[in-house]
Formats: structure tokens, sequence, C-alpha cells
């Protein structure tokens, strides 16, 4: 079958632009600058804000272990979010679920476990504005991740944009999330699972809309 | 072979697109238009459409010529904008409440585990009959020729799942022919 020529239009459009471009970063060298400003805000958290009153009853292991972890978790996912940016790359939607799925429940996992080392504050001692404090802070912390994360995102072409916002907002807040388990004073469950992982899902949908916003406005 | 020469043959001709060569994009466009057009039909079922959708396809694959990543595959990343195109279009389509039109078929030559179910006018009237998740695998699998894992991370489900999908539309699309007896289908469309 013979080729037509290329239509003038396309053909306009394509010569009037068509400086060099730089090919996109490998997806590994992206995540590493989300990272870096994720690495960032935990070292000024950590040093500017303090730790939690009660991290001397709380193992290494427990503390700057568990949060370690969690930030390769959040690189994970991080990476999953640049990744389903690029054409092609698609992630099938059961792994990034399982993927963030995963997270929570490592997230929970370490709450209990420390929970059983130090109760820390009590649940009854002011839930609600302990709660509200470790939601905003929770917030403030994933906030430039996420910003940066989206803007990698929205220099590819993601074809789904809302799963990548998702898996980016996912990212950032488990990122944010391993520097609270080093700040909030508050071990009990309820405290962990209504504001930590309600953070954590919160951020996730706020990453997901702002794709499906983006993704809309682009088309 | 031939078909690892034809990739790498894309791969050079991205790789100098990239670069600002204008030459490597009118043979990237020789070389893709054709299959890009008969994937894209398999969204809007009209040659004309798919023909509009192709060169939109080429505009966003201009605009995101960047993200393409040298030695990767070019066939999945150029599909994979050519479907989020054809979704976009049957997306606003959807809002303005137009339905489709089946006008006519597509040029594709039908490879002999295909040509085996019938003649390709048989097999692109029925095909209209499957599932979409189902015409595209088929398309994209046993037309162009893309393997597993490539129409897999098109269309962001497990390789085994596109796999499992292509086996029960090929046993669909078997059963539809006999059921509807191949050569009648074909008269129809000769």
């Amino acid at each position: 079958m013979s080729v037509p020529p290329i239509p003038e239009e396309l053909m306009k459009a394509v010569t009037d632009d068509l400086q060099p471009v730089t090919p996109l970063a490998p997806v590994w060298r992206r995540t590493l600058w989300a990272l870096v400003v994720s690495a960032l805000v935990f070292a000024a958290a950590v040093l500017g804000l303090g730790l939690r009153s009660d991290i001397q009853s709380i193992p290494t292991w427990l503390g700057w272990g568990s949060s370690i972890i969690e930030f390769l978790a959040a690189a994970l996912l991080l990476g999953l979010a640049l990744r389903e940016s690029i054409p092609g790359r698609r992630l099938p939607l059961a792994s990034a679920l399982t993927a963030l799925a995963a997270c929570i429940i490592y997230q929970l996992t370490v709450g209990y476990v420390t929970w059983r080392f130090s109760t820390g504050i009590p649940w009854e001692d002011n839930p609600l504005a302990h709660g509200m404090s470790c939601m905003i802070s929770d917030t403030s912390l994933a906030l430039p991740t996420l910003l940066i994360t989206i803007w990698l995102i929205v220099r590819a072409f993601p074809t789904r944009a809302w799963m990548a916002g998702m898996l980016g907002g996912a990212g950032a807040a488990i990122a944010s999330d391993a520097i609270t388990h080093l700040r909030c004073p508050v071990s009990d469950m309820r405290h962990v699972l209504l504001w930590h992982t309600g953070a954590v899902l919160l951020i996730s949908a706020a990453g997901a809309l702002i794709g499906h916003i983006w993704g809309r406005w682009r088309s | 072979m031939a078909r690892k020469d034809d990739e790498q043959q894309l791969v050079d001709l991205m790789t100098r697109y990239q670069q600002g060569d204008v030459e490597a994009f009118t043979g990237l466009y020789q070389a893709l238009k054709g299959p890009l057009q008969r994937y894209l039909w398999t969204f809007v079922r009209n040659t004309t459409t798919a023909e509009d959708l192709a060169q939109e396809a080429f505009l966003q694959i201009h605009r995101a010529r960047h993200t393409y990543a040298s030695p990767r595959p070019v066939r999945p990343w150029v599909y994979a904008i050519s479907r989020h195109v054809a979704l976009m279009h049957l997306r606003s389509r959807r809002r303005r409440k137009e339905s489709l039109a089946v006008e006519d078929l597509p040029e594709v030559p039908v490879p002999p585990e295909m040509d085996r179910i019938g003649d390709a006018a048989t097999v692109f009237t029925l095909m209209a009959q499957l599932p979409q998740a189902g015409q595209e695998v088929l398309m994209l699998h046993h037309l162009l020729g893309l393997s597993f894992q490539e129409v897999g991370d098109i269309l962001g489900i497990a390789p085994g799942t596109a796999k499992v999908r292509a086996h029960r539309a090929l046993k669909t699309l078997k059963e539809l022919v006999t059921q509807e007896g191949g050569s009648d289908v074909g008269a129809t469309h000769s």
C-alpha cells in the first residue's frame, strides 16, 4: 500500500517547530530529582522541627530504620509515577494499587509496632487538635515533593494523567509520613489510621485530581 | 529478523527526528502512517476519521517527541500516543452525543493465522462485534505484530492478561465466523 504525501498542514506544523529536543532523562534519574527535594524537606523538618518527645523509648531500627525504609517505598511510588508519565510504559492498574496498598499496610504496621514500644501522648488528650496538627504537617511536608513530581509528570506525556498524579501524590505522602513517624508523639492506632493514613489517601487523591484536571485541560 | 531490522530503522529515524531532521520525520510518517491508521480504525471504524486521527496523532507525536528514549522500541510509544488521541476523540464525541458510523473497512493485510478464519472483509466485519478490549489486542498483536509485553505496556495491563484477551477474542471471532457463515459476510463487503 503506497503512503500518500504528508498533509501540508501537518508538515507545516512540524517544520515550524523542528528544533532539536533533549530526550527526557531516564525514570531513575528523574526519580532522584524528586527524592533530592524530599530528602531536603526530611532534613529540614528533622533539624528544624525536632523529633518526637519519646524517641528515646523507640529502638533505632524502628525509629530511623523504618523511616528510611518508608522513604525508599516513597521512592518506588515516585518512580512508578514517572514511568507512568511516559507513553507506552503504562502500569497495570492492579500493580499500582498493590504498590499503594503495600505502602499503607507498611505504615500501619510500623504504627502498631511503635505503639507497642511507646504509647506516647494518649489519644484522649485533645485528639482533634493533635490530629489536625498532624494532617497539616503531613500535607505541608508532602507539598514540595508533590509539586516537583507533578512538574516532572507534566513535562512528559502521561496518557493516564490521573494515575501518574495519584502515584506521585502517594509517593510524596509516604515520604512525608517517613518524617512524621519521627516527629508525631501520638502512637495510638486510631490517630495513625485517621490522620496519617487519611493524609496519605488525601494527598494521593489530590495528586489524582490535579492529574485529571491537567489531562482534561491539555486535551 | 526483518522485524528487528525494521525496529532498528525506526529507532534510528526517531533519534534523528529528535535531533531536528525533517527527512527522519518523513521516513517515520511513511513507515508508521498505514499501521497507525489501521489501529485507529478499531476505535472509529471509519477510514476518513481514522485518517484525520492519524494526522492528529502525528501532531501529538511531534509534541511528545522528547519523551521517546532510544533504544526502546518506537512502535509501542507511537501506538500509546495514538490510542490517547483516539480515546480523547471518542470522549469528545460522547460529550456531543454523536454516534459511530461504520462506513468502510481498512486496507489491512491479514496474517496467516487470522487468514485461516476467513477473508479480510469477514474478519474485519466480525471483529467489530467483539468488545473494544478484545479488538484492540487482536489488532495490536495479530495484525500489527507487537509482542504481548508491548501490548501490555500500551494498554496498561499485564502481558499475561493481553495474551488471555487475545486468545478469547480470537476464539470468539472463530465462533462468529462459524455462526455467520464467513463467505456470506465477506460477500457483502467485497
